[in-house]
């Protein structure tokens, strides 16, 4: 928050093309930074192309005692968006590093250009140009981070709180500057809805429908971005994508999660990416509204109208959400809802965290007895699992029995082997199976999508 | 106060009434909304130069910002307007800190800070890339004035300046509701809900208080709260008040729908606020349809006031209404689901099919709207025999 603040006190001085600091670095990077990363070999792996070597200037904290004024080490508004178009349309095209150490290595270097961004004062039309593929970024890899808990390791390099904070910070940057923009002409938010960069196939765009569409979605269930949204210009309103994106928060507003999910289907791949990051709060809200509205003895729901409400992908996966929240499921894949049986307490991502089918298959083998059964606490703490519902419901998953007191009966030939491991949440729709630069450079309104 | 002197018999009535404490006479001479405004002798070109050395500090500096600033209204520069008028409020902020122990002066205080606000809105409408800047330095500069109130903490009950402290919040609130800044009013809140002297400050201060507090919590979604603030607003506001009495229902009454309460049309007759009838008609009725209708119709009006998305809210009530009604057609206790989707569709919701009926009523079950539960198997919703619909105002209770 503290680039926007800064931000917002420095746009008071509306000269923007006097009186303020203008770079003269025409490069990705400095050179007396160059010269000291590669003295102190602090060269960053994607910073080697080849034989050659591009640096890009690094992000540092502006202390007390050094000043990041400095018009060398400054770099102007073409030369920043070269370096962006840059990062995000070709570093990230390597595939000899890790996926989380590209997005480190793209997230240091954006803060810096928002930090030149900041010094400079540069004007809203300019920042918008900027921000705008910084946020495709981060809400892209936001749902890369999450979805990567769930395939891999739960313990992941990445950060999404993080993740989200920039991804705000940038947010509202480029929406306080659309509304600076407003105040001043009207039309020239569309004259600069285009970059005119072309060294590939890809150019970056600055598409405002797309990002105030990302604010409702992002920011589901809260009230402000609907009042944002009310308050805009009546032909910004029409667009396909953003009234898509109203309706969904207006469906949420009145808790309709089968049309919430229903419309889900039709975004675009990005706000995809950022409803999908509310998926386990809307099904686990779904399940509990479900739970007290079908609350009967006799009565049981089928596993695949659940599936079809909650948008989730198979008749195994609702039977398994349900699980998770403490309900009891039948073999021919009903749901039996009790009010009683809803824990409120169990927390909706947990079920992300998925134990190695190895894990459990050894304590199969190893605790298999008809008299003797092991707490699910023991289990959720070897296997990492953040609470004895989650272990439960993954015992069940393979095929073993557990009881009541949260036990579980280990039993050799009970354990299935060829059941998956937990695929609860790991479906990637076929919309965001595309390479990262369409992803960075598609127009919302080109209809290619949805 | 009609004033015909020279610019000296000014100067020494102001310093006059300042050295014998008169606070309320002293704001008077010092208001831009007083008539003294209107004497061309005090609208000299070299204000500065005469009243220098010719009156005590720290009364000059708070003359020379006044009268800078009546002059510039006068010239219609009202920027030039808004900065004198803020260094007359600086220069008061000095004055107060000045007098140690007393608050005789507080009135002054009200003024130049009221002052400040409307020109500071006058400023803001003159160009519209101000974009609530202008408001913004204006809240800085009121804050000053809080900062000085709320710091007099020593004082005895009555002397202190913190008895200043809601007129300035209230001050405050308006610039930021203006500038949709509502996350700014927290602290300011919290400072009065916390003071000792909550309940001893005056009514009418009180009022405005709760009226926007009603209104942030209404913001908030915290529906009870809003009731509760505006209500007391509402109750206690004059009753010769009618434009406030209007504003308070604006709010007051869609919170009050929210929870189960209907307004009638006396009422809303009298405070010219037939707007909300026919949405009283399309929720009552569970006509969703009529709702989406007077929605497009007042869309400015209810955009503006910020109710839009409560009278969204309300739907949830219309489909409570519009389902009691198909129960009472019935007359059963087993409903079937496809009764309720034939409502659905008959009152404009025509893409709606089963699972999203479904959905509905199994939200209304889970809000407690509906007391009974939905059959799978048989496609009905079983509901009580009892007070299957419990009337929404006993809900909130």
């Amino acid at each position: 928050m503290a680039y926007f603040d800064f931000f917002r006190n420095n746009i008071e001085n509306k000269r923007w093309d006097t009186d303020c600091i203008r770079g003269s670095c025409y490069e990705m990077c400095p050179q007396a930074e160059k010269k000291l990363r590669e003295k102190e070999k602090l060269v960053h792996v994607l910073e080697v192309v080849g034989s050659t070597r591009q640096l890009v200037k690094s992000y540092s904290r502006s202390a007390a005692d050094s000043n990041i004024a400095i018009p060398g080490h400054l770099r102007p508004f073409p030369v920043l968006k070269e370096t962006i178009h840059y990062l995000l349309l070709r570093v990230t095209k390597r595939t000899d590093v890790t996926v989380s150490c590209i997005y480190d290595f793209i997230n240091d270097r954006l803060r810096a250009i928002r930090q030149d961004m900041t010094v400079q004062r540069l004007a809203p039309d300019e920042c918008m140009q900027l921000l705008e593929p910084m946020i495709r970024f981060y809400v892209y890899f936001g749902f890369r981070q999450v979805h990567k808990i769930l395939c891999t390791s739960p313990l992941s390099e990445f950060d999404p709180v993080l993740n989200r904070k920039y991804l705000l910070e940038c947010m509202k940057w480029f929406l306080s500057c659309c509304n600076d923009m407003m105040t001043r002409d009207n039309e020239l938010t569309e004259l600069i809805s285009n970059w005119t960069i072309n060294n590939a196939d890809h150019r970056l765009i600055c598409d405002r429908v797309l990002v105030e569409s990302l604010y409702l979605l992002c920011n589901l269930g809260d009230m402000h971005p609907l009042y944002r949204y009310l308050s805009l210009r009546p032909d910004m309103k029409r667009a396909p994508l953003l009234r898509l994106a109203y309706k969904m928060a207006i469906a949420n507003l009145h808790g309709n999660f089968v049309k919430l999910c229903r419309l889900s289907e039709k975004l675009c791949p990005l706000t995809y990416c950022a409803f999908y990051l509310h998926l386990p709060t809307i099904q686990r809200r779904g399940v509990s509204v479900l739970c007290q509205a079908y609350s009967s003895r006799q009565g049981r729901v089928p596993a695949s109208a659940i599936a079809r409400w909650l948008a989730l992908r198979s008749d195994e996966c609702a039977a398994s959400l349900c699980r998770h929240y403490g309900l009891t499921t039948h073999p021919d894949h009903s749901v039996q809802f009790m009010k009683a049986d809803f824990k409120t307490d169990v927390h909706p991502t947990e079920l992300r965290a998925t134990a190695s089918i190895r894990g459990v298959s050894v304590l199969c083998q190893a605790y298999s007895s008809r008299q003797g059964r092991v707490p699910a606490s023991a289990i959720a703490r070897w296997l990492a699992l953040r609470s004895d519902a989650c272990a439960a419901s993954i015992c069940q998953h393979y095929g073993l029995t557990t009881h009541p007191d949260d036990s579980v009966q280990f039993m050799k030939a009970d354990f299935k082997t060829d059941v998956h491991p937990m695929k609860q949440d790991v479906y990637v729709p076929d919309k965001i199976k595309i390479p990262i630069q369409d992803i960075l450079t598609y127009r919302s309104d080109d209809g290619m999508i949805y | 106060m009609s004033y015909a002197g020279t610019l000296n018999q000014y100067i020494q009535l102001v310093e006059r009434v300042y050295r014998t404490g008169q606070g309320d006479m002293l704001a008077r001479l010092l208001s831009l909304r007083d008539e003294h405004v209107e004497n061309r002798n005090l609208r000299s070109s070299n204000i500065a130069s005469l009243v220098d050395g010719n009156c005590i500090a720290p009364l000059d500096e708070i003359i020379i910002y006044h009268l800078l600033c009546v002059k510039a209204l006068y010239d219609k520069d009202y920027m030039e307007a808004y900065e004198s008028q803020s260094a007359c409020v600086a220069a008061v902020v000095k004055m107060l800190q000045g007098q140690k122990d007393e608050n005789w002066s507080l009135p002054l205080m009200y003024t130049v800070c009221l002052d400040l606000r409307l020109v500071a809105q006058k400023a803001e409408g003159c160009n519209s890339q101000n974009n609530g800047k202008i408001l913004e330095k204006a809240a800085e500069s009121l804050l000053a004035c809080f900062r000085v109130c709320a710091a007099d903490n020593r004082t005895s009950d009555s002397d202190t300046k913190r008895l200043g402290m809601l007129t300035l919040v209230n001050q405050l609130l308006k610039v930021y509701f203006r500038i949709n800044k509502l996350h700014l009013c927290k602290p300011l809140i919290r400072a009065i809900d916390s003071s000792p002297f909550k309940d001893h400050f005056p009514l009418a201060q009180q009022i405005t208080y709760r009226y926007f507090v009603g209104r942030k919590a209404m913001f908030d979604s915290d529906y009870a709260s809003a009731d509760e603030y505006l209500s007391y607003a509402f109750q206690k506001c004059h009753r010769d008040s009618r434009k406030n009495k209007r504003l308070i229902l604006t709010y007051l009454i869609p919170v009050k729908m929210l929870l189960g309460y209907m307004p009638s049309k006396a009422l809303l007759e009298k405070y010219d606020l037939m707007q909300f009838w026919d949405l009283v008609l399309t929720v009552k009725d569970g006509n969703l349809r009529g709702i989406d209708q007077v929605m497009e119709t007042h869309e400015s009006f209810f955009i503006r006031a910020g109710i839009y998305l409560i009278v969204e809210k309300l739907k949830i009530t219309a489909y409570r209404n519009l389902f009691r009604k198909v129960y009472l057609i019935e007359n059963t206790h087993q409903i079937e689901i496809a009764s309720f989707q034939a409502a659905l569709q008959l009152v404009g919701q025509e893409d709606v099919d089963s699972d999203e009926t479904q959905c509905i009523v199994a939200n209304l079950i889970y809000d407690g709207k509906i007391k009974g539960y939905i059959s799978y198997q048989h496609k009905k919703v079983v509901v009580s025999k009892q007070n299957a619909f419990p009337p929404l105002t006993s809900l909130y209770q």
